[in-house]
């Protein structure tokens, strides 16, 4: 499903130039479950930000889904992720001004699904993620961990063949954290990629692989035994 | 593109931060009603007697005298005599002859003061005017007849039929025979009622010489060419019989000299179409072209300074969004999506604020066309609201482009890392250039403002050589012209009244020149001179408060009404050719087959305005036809003796409406539209300040925000309040000296053009572009208050939380 081949990326800030990945080579099947951990400025969002194609490299290959999108302009990675890919962010960066279900459904919104289609589709991922009786309720009106559930529900009500996280749990409990995890194990156990980058070791070993990053480089790619 | 999701999540925002959407919508909303207004002054202006059918083939014929030493101003009114004078040569064109006047009408009481045109029978075809009711030729034919406008009907009588009905003016009983329709405001031939010449509505003492006499430019000769004939011959043909004026018989043998061959009354025409805003013609109601322009400039500038304010605010507003423009970037938001997005909540906002726009300019409406003195016809009909509408869409859709631009711009993995910085260096730049843009806006108008207050004020208060606040001057001219005997009568009982010291007629009240005559005189050999002249009665000097420099003034005792004596000014002993005040008493003054004895000078009484000087000035004796006004001098009350003589009034002349100043307020009469302008400018002016003061509030909100992190580590390395006062009033105190730099001389450059026309200046200087920045300055740090204590009460701890 993704292959870096020497993937590289420079961030400039200034005339200070900071090599954030250099050189990453590495291929991710589909229906992987994979963990990106690593020190803080190793490079973990940088990698997702590449494998989400919200960003574009400065050297290397990128093949996403048998297409080399390095160089891609932003229009074309924007019609190539659509639908494909689902993000969730450990500050859910959930809309203030939509309600949850409103919040849910522009996800719908950009990808072209029929209006009558719409209602249907949130009401059924509201409902698998536990928060339709919150559905007319504002983001701030929840929990985190409600918060968080609707952040998933809207990745996922494309039902995309990708799903990143970018530390899901960072800002929640562990009751929640734990919920959370449990979530993204079902959600690849139904056969959706999963990549989650994350600082705990403990949600680290949940995936069945582990990069770690370090100064912009894979220094350890593990396979977790079943 | 555009959905009404779209829209619905714009007006979530306007709910979701009321301070920061009362702030867009009343800025632009203040733009909007000030444009519409503007925009309405400069469609009546552009329409001026278009509703007057063909009227850019109609042509008003002006006129100047090229008499030497007298002022070379054209005047809309042509003599009377002129238009006898054409139809008996055969010009061939139609000709109306209109002479406007004021009457009284008193309908079963009512009395009402209207606008009134006598007029001959070629008028009704020429300008298009049909009766509704009745025979508007019988009316016009008729001396005891009359039409009456719908409105002025329904006016005085309640109802439009009102054919057979009476009015009562002058003692005389007049008869409607015909109901015309209503003009349109937007005309410089305005009417209530028209009459035909031989009707005693028009009441001059000299009607016969007013017909004849080609000195007598009281009326409008309106032409309209034969067909095939184009208008330069028809002008050709009066300019010979100008040429050949009797008036030219009048001058004297060394004036014919210098005159030559040269005609004495040059004429040129005006289509009625371009008369409104045609240059420099006087004796018409006319309007400015240079204020028309002031107008329309000052409602660009307000459209703009509000346009800016809200690409300010919503630039900001959208910095603060960039995360939830992340998200929809990556849920699959196209560039031209989120463009889309953000032009919709500019249009939703835009369209709430020109209908809130709408609001304000109808109920603002009545007193700005009473500041202007303009009635508009239609403010708010369709097509004025189509284009109010197309504009601020238009407006919206410009001003919404930047933000829409930096949504566009925002990167999604940057701006959901926070570590967005939406907005560019540049971005930031071009908000502090629209910064400046509305300060120094702002402080060029209140220059202006303050220097035109100044300048009012002092030429307002420069002394008048009489005592104004002691005179009472009532309006008589129809009434003494129509029944001079009553007039005299009421004369006599107002020296009678208690709280009345003295009383006197005059031909003008001083402190205004409306009535303006002008002759050559000399004294003895020397040189002939233009002098004004002014009919008054012997107790006029008493009555205004006024002794003289040298000899004596009029007096009843000593001469009689018929006495060849006059007084004169000081500075009409210096234009005779005499030094000494004395010298010339008891010379005699020759001018107009005339000769009279002067008796007495007075000081330079402040006849005209700031705007000229002081004329040489004669006073002459006058006869009952020159009794256009009564000066009463008030030794009591002003508002009790004003009640009393009201009183006297109304029952000598029950038929014409009552009309009384003090002479303070005649004086400031003079000042009318300069204190016009002043009102003008200074709404302008308020309105380019509070929108500054948004501007710069906004501004500095954003800058607190952006430089947080810079203002706590300044702290933890131990800055203290004054400190971080300091660093964010600094980019302020330079935005506020460039908006100073190129607003002021601009400013002053206006002042230095408004003050050439006056002959006397207030010690304005540079005190006015002082204050100007003082007040600038003071709104900017009144603005930015609330941002600097957020910024000096900031805590470091909840800063690098991201709290």
């Amino acid at each position: 499903m993704i292959k870096l081949r020497n993937l590289s990326k420079i961030h400039h800030t200034g005339e200070v130039q900071t090599r954030a990945l250099n050189g990453i080579t590495l291929d991710i099947d589909a229906g992987d479950y994979v963990a990106v951990t690593g020190p803080s400025g190793c490079g973990k969002s940088t990698l997702l930000s590449m494998l989400g194609l919200l960003d574009t490299p400065d050297g290397g290959e990128y093949w996403f889904d048998g297409q080399n999108v390095a160089g891609w302009s932003e229009s074309r990675l924007n019609a190539l992720r659509r639908g494909r890919i689902g993000y969730i962010f450990q500050s859910f960066n959930l809309i203030e001004s939509l309600n949850v279900a409103e919040n849910v459904e522009l996800a719908l919104e950009y990808s072209a699904v029929p209006v009558r289609e719409r209602k249907a589709r949130v009401a059924a991922v509201l409902e698998r993620l536990g928060v339709a009786h919150r559905a007319g309720h504002r983001p701030s009106q929840l929990s985190g961990g409600q918060q968080q559930r609707v952040a998933i529900a809207r990745a996922l009500v494309l039902t995309p063949s990708l799903l990143l996280a970018d530390e899901p749990t960072g800002n929640l409990d562990t009751a929640h954290g734990d919920e959370v995890m449990k979530m993204l194990r079902d959600i690849n156990g139904d056969g959706t990629t999963v990549i989650m980058v994350t600082h705990s070791p403990a949600h680290a070993a949940q995936a069945n692989r582990t990069i770690h990053l370090l100064d912009g480089k894979v220094v350890v790619d593990a396979m977790q035994l079943a | 593109m555009i959905s009404m999701r779209d829209f619905k999540v714009g007006w979530r925002q306007l709910l979701a931060e009321p301070g920061w959407s009362a702030m867009v919508l009343g800025g632009l909303a203040i733009g909007f009603a000030v444009c519409l207004l503007l925009g309405g002054y400069v469609r009546y202006a552009l329409s001026v007697n278009h509703a007057i059918p063909d009227s850019s083939h109609l042509y008003q014929v002006t006129m100047r005298y090229t008499i030497p030493g007298q002022s070379a101003e054209w005047f809309g009114n042509a003599p009377v005599a002129l238009r006898s004078a054409a139809v008996s040569a055969g010009i061939p064109a139609k000709m109306t002859m209109i002479m406007p006047y004021s009457p009284s009408l008193n309908a079963g009481g009512l009395v009402k003061k209207v606008d009134g045109i006598n007029v001959d029978a070629d008028f009704p075809e020429m300008f298009g005017v049909s009766a509704l009711a009745g025979d508007l030729k019988q009316a016009l034919a008729r001396p005891d007849g009359l039409a009456i406008t719908e409105k002025m009907a329904i006016t005085l009588f309640g109802t439009s039929s009102v054919l057979g009905r009476t009015v009562l003016s002058g003692g005389r009983t007049f008869t409607v025979r015909a109901v015309v329709p209503t003009p349109s405001r937007a005309t410089t031939v305005p009417y209530d009622v028209i009459a035909g010449f031989e009707s005693p509505l028009w009441q001059d003492g000299n009607k016969s010489n007013t017909l004849t006499n080609w000195g007598s430019i009281a009326g409008y000769l309106v032409f309209k060419p034969l067909p095939g004939i184009p208008a330069t011959q028809v002008m050709d043909g009066l300019q010979k019989l100008a040429a050949n004026t009797p008036l030219r018989n009048q001058l004297s043998p060394a004036m014919l000299a210098e005159l030559g061959n040269k005609p004495l009354i040059m004429l040129r025409s005006i289509d009625l179409a371009s008369l409104y805003l045609a240059k420099g013609v006087t004796g018409i109601r006319q309007g400015s072209p240079l204020m028309l322009l002031s107008l329309a400039v000052t409602a660009a500038l307000i459209l703009l300074l509000a346009m800016v304010n809200y690409i300010n605010l919503a630039t900001v507003r959208t910095v603060r969004r960039q995360r939830e423009i992340g998200v929809r970037k990556i849920l699959g938001a196209s560039i031209k999506r989120v463009a889309a997005q953000f032009i919709a909540e500019s249009v939703l906002v835009v369209l709430m604020a020109n209908s809130l726009g709408l609001l304000l300019g109808w109920l603002l409406a009545p007193a700005f066309q009473s500041l202007l003195g303009v009635t508009f016809d239609a403010l708010f009909d369709v097509p004025a609201l189509a284009v109010y509408y197309a504009v601020s869409v238009l407006c919206g859709v410009l001003a919404g482009a930047y933000p829409a631009w930096l949504a566009a711009s925002v990167h999604a993995d940057q701006a959901l890392a926070g570590r967005g910085d939406a907005e560019t260096v540049q971005g930031l730049w071009l908000r502090r250039v629209l910064t400046i843009v509305q300060f120094s806006v702002a402080m060029g108008l209140s220059a202006v403002t303050l220097a035109i207050a100044w300048q009012t004020g002092f030429a307002i208060r420069q002394p008048s050589g009489f005592e104004a606040e002691h005179v009472l001057v009532v309006e008589s001219g129809r009434a003494a012209s129509g029944n001079p005997a009553v007039m005299t009568s009421l004369l006599e009982r107002l020296k009678h009244l208690p709280g009345i010291d003295s009383v006197a007629a005059s031909m003008e009240a001083v402190g205004r020149n409306n009535w303006s005559s002008r002759s050559e005189m000399r004294v003895g050999n020397h040189p002939y001179h233009s002098m004004h002249w002014i009919g008054v009665e012997r107790d006029f000097f008493p009555a205004i408060g006024v002794r003289p420099v040298a000899g004596r003034v009029f007096n009843p005792a000593r001469d009689l009404d018929t006495a060849k004596v006059a007084v004169i000014n000081r500075r009409a002993v210096k234009a005779l050719g005499f030094s000494s005040e004395t010298a010339i008493l008891g010379q005699t003054l020759e001018g107009g087959g005339e000769a009279v004895t002067i008796i007495g000078v007075v000081p330079d009484l402040r006849h005209h305005t700031l705007r000229e000087s002081s004329k040489p000035m004669v006073y002459l004796l006058a006869d009952t036809s020159m009794r256009n006004v009564i000066n009463i001098r008030i030794s009591g009350d002003m508002a009790t003796v004003r009640s009393a003589v009201e009183q006297q009034w109304r029952q000598a002349f029950p038929d014409e409406v009552f009309e009384a100043k003090s002479g303070t307020l005649i004086l400031s009469d003079g000042y009318r539209e300069e204190l016009r302008v002043f009102k003008m400018l200074s709404a302008a002016t308020v309105v380019a300040l509070l929108l500054a003061a948004f501007g710069i509030y906004v501004l500095s909100a954003y800058s607190v925000q952006r430089r947080a992190r810079e203002i706590v580590l300044r702290k933890l390395y131990g800055a203290r309040r004054g400190d971080i006062a300091r660093l964010i009033s600094c980019e302020f105190v330079w935005l506020l000296g460039i908006s100073a730099v190129t607003g002021l001389p601009v400013a002053m450059l206006a002042i230095l053009n408004y003050l050439s026309g006056y002959v006397e200046t207030a010690p304005i200087g540079g005190w006015t572009l002082l204050a100007a920045l003082l007040v600038s300055v003071l709104v900017a740090a009144l603005s930015t208050l609330r941002h600097l204590r957020s910024a000096m009460a900031m805590r470091p701890g909840d800063v690098l939380r991201g709290g």
